[in-house]
């Protein structure tokens, strides 16, 4: 690890209990705006609107997700971190990259199988690939953040 | 799973997490995680630590649980006779 990674690093640690709210309005946002949207039986009116809002929330959320220092350890540079984050992270991207394929797997199951045609629209994969991207960009934060188990005297 | 007495041998000198995590060249949370058995270090990271402390590496970590402090000390200690 680079001698200035301690330098480098925010000085203060995101709350742990902070990441891992955000990152269920971020993810769970995204996932239930689809749902309801899929489900939802006219584009307009004020269901619409709070569904539309629920999108609002999540796209709000991932922000300052995408701020903390759990976000710094997804995506810093291998020298900026010690072994142990490197492991750990190595850790989320796998997990983040089977949930992506099997998302995407999914999605494109519509896609040639006719029988799905009157159920699953093109713009409901569309929404689904969108809802996949969104949420693998903050999946690897968040779940840095569900498995750190740092103590609270060593934050 | 790999034990270690790293808190012993940190706590002997007087070292906090912290000041070991830096001359170990590591976060100090990654100290804690080593010494709880959560976090495996790279034969790197153990042969560091072991010199820190000035030990053989097998003295510091180990395959095998090692044997309870107070049992060793209780056992070579000299026994007083019963009042």
């Amino acid at each position: 690890m680079s001698p200035y990674a301690h330098a480098a690093r925010p000085y203060r640690q995101t709350p742990r209990w902070a990441v891992r709210f955000l990152s269920v309005l971020s993810i769970g946002g995204f996932w239930s705006w689809f749902l309801l949207k899929f489900l939802l039986p006219s584009p307009s009116g004020v269901l619409e609107m709070m569904v539309g809002l629920l999108a609002l929330v999540a796209f709000g959320s991932t922000i300052p997700l995408m701020l903390s220092t759990y976000a710094f350890r997804a995506n810093a540079p291998d020298e900026q971190i010690d072994e142990r984050e490197r492991a750990e992270r190595y850790r989320a991207y796998y997990w983040t990259l089977l949930y992506l394929l099997t998302g995407v797997l999914i999605a494109f199951i519509p896609v040639d199988a006719k029988r799905f045609a009157p159920l699953l629209s093109m713009a409901v994969v569309s929404n689904l690939l969108q809802v996949l991207f969104l949420t693998t960009l903050a999946l690897p934060t968040a779940i840095l953040a569900w498995r750190d188990r740092t103590t609270s005297d060593e934050e | 799973m790999i034990h270690n007495r790293i808190t012993l041998f940190r706590t002997e000198r007087g070292m906090t997490r912290k000041a070991l995590a830096e001359l170990v060249d590591v976060n100090p949370q990654t100290i804690g995680f080593l010494e709880r058995g959560d976090y495996s270090p790279s034969v790197e990271l153990a042969l560091r630590l072991a010199r820190v402390f000035g030990v053989p590496v097998d003295v510091l970590f180990s395959l095998d649980p090692f044997p309870s402090l107070a049992d060793q000390i209780g056992s070579v200690a000299p026994s007083r006779p019963e009042v």
